[in-house]
């Protein structure tokens, strides 16, 4: 059975990235998924709520397989529409989305949901995908150049430690979580461009 | 990696996003929101290199409020609207989906701000203003594309966000067509 959770975020992300970034891949709507799980876990909600699971790829990119297996179920019928690799909702999609937007669950989706895809608005989503790469879950997936399932073991710790330090930066009264969102992959950025320096550095000491 | 309180302060100090809710408050979400979709979407249309004139977009806080008194052209579209940017422009962005344009006017946006979130170009400087305070557009990914060391991804990164280019001087611009085949980027800065 298809992962309803997965379903509705699905349709949402494509809607919304729809309208704002030109012609979203499918990659993205993991992303975006991530991004938007992630900013509940900012909001203090427990992993296991979110519904589904994410998995990091040897590229540093993470992956659903709910989303996968919802985004292909959308396609085949009908409510999105894949097409060299970039993925868009239909008119029926659309109508069905409407739908589900109505269910209380979905309502408060919609909370981490928006912000996440709305953060594309703010910085090229190119650097939301790099930065989103460096954040202490997925990152060591990239290092070790292997998959492992994301959000639990001993990094989830440095996550944790990193969202606190976000509060504490933006202050945590903020309903919207656009603005952390933005503060933090800034951060992410940031903070791997400082590390790139010291590489670069490094290996020109080591020349 | 540790944390560096250091590196997230400076990048929420740098950024535009917090500056603006900071003096407006929340209900400029919207508003924020409304004016970075319209200018993505207003620089596919019009080069910002070609734009000598300064250009002022916002929203109102109010959705109702008209602040500028004298009489715009309400547009119902972006094509239709992109045709009338004349001189220096004030755009209006109604949440309805409608714009309202004063072509050939120029405005303070300070004082557009004080119940308004505003946008301003001019002369390849962005700023957002809220509040009579302004705050000018610093992108923390800049210093990837100095000397195009970012690579093909970098590089398709910023094309897709073609407005926040417009901070670039003219010639330092970033196009599709400066990527080669190799996925190095061969542009001229």
């Amino acid at each position: 059975m298809v992962n309803p959770d997965a379903v509705f975020d699905s349709l949402f992300i494509t809607a919304a990235l729809g309208k704002n970034i030109q012609h979203p891949v499918v990659a993205e709507i993991h992303v975006f998924a991530y991004l938007a799980c992630l900013l509940s876990l900012y909001r203090g909600q427990p992993v296991a709520e979110w519904g589904y699971g994410f998995a990091g790829t040897r590229g540093g990119s993470p992956f659903s397989p709910e989303i996968d297996e919802a985004v292909r179920t959308m396609t085949a019928l009908g409510y999105l529409a894949v097409s060299d690799g970039h993925i868009t909702i239909t008119e029926s999609g659309r109508t069905e989305l409407a739908t589900l937007q109505q269910f209380h669950q979905n309502r408060g989706r919609v909370s981490y949901l928006e912000p996440a895809s709305s953060s594309a608005l703010t910085m090229p989503v190119g650097v939301i995908r790099h930065a989103l790469a460096q954040e202490p879950t997925l990152k060591p997936t990239s290092q070790l150049l292997t998959t492992r399932s994301l959000l639990d073991g001993p990094y989830v710790n440095r996550l944790y430690e990193q969202f606190a330090t976000l509060g504490h930066t933006v202050g945590i009264e903020h309903k919207d979580l656009l603005l952390p969102a933005t503060v933090w992959l800034g951060y992410l950025w940031r903070a791997s461009e400082i590390q790139d320096d010291l590489i670069t550095a490094r290996s020109g000491e080591s020349a | 990696m540790t944390i560096d309180e250091q590196a997230m302060a400076s990048v929420f100090e740098d950024a535009f996003l917090p500056f603006v809710i900071e003096q407006h408050g929340e209900q400029a979400g919207p508003a924020i929101r409304s004016i970075l979709t319209f200018i993505r979407g207003f620089y596919k249309h019009v080069s910002p290199e070609g734009q000598n004139e300064k250009i002022v977009v916002f929203q109102s806080l109010d959705p109702a409020a008209r602040p500028i008194g004298k009489i715009g052209v309400e547009c119902t579209s972006l094509t239709e609207l992109v045709n009338k940017v004349v001189g220096p422009c004030a755009i209006q962005v109604i949440p309805s989906g409608i714009f309202i344009i004063w072509a050939k006017h120029s405005i303070d946006p300070a004082n557009l701000s004080a119940n308004s979130v505003v946008y301003s170009f001019h002369q390849g400087i962005e700023h957002f203003h809220a509040n009579k305070k302004s705050k000018r557009v610093r992108l923390f990914w800049i210093f990837r594309f100095t000397g195009y060391d970012g690579g093909f991804a970098s590089a398709k990164a910023a094309y897709d966000s073609s407005f926040l280019l417009t901070s670039f001087s003219a010639p330092r611009r970033l196009r599709w067509d400066e990527v080669g085949a190799n996925g190095t980027v061969l542009g001229t800065r």
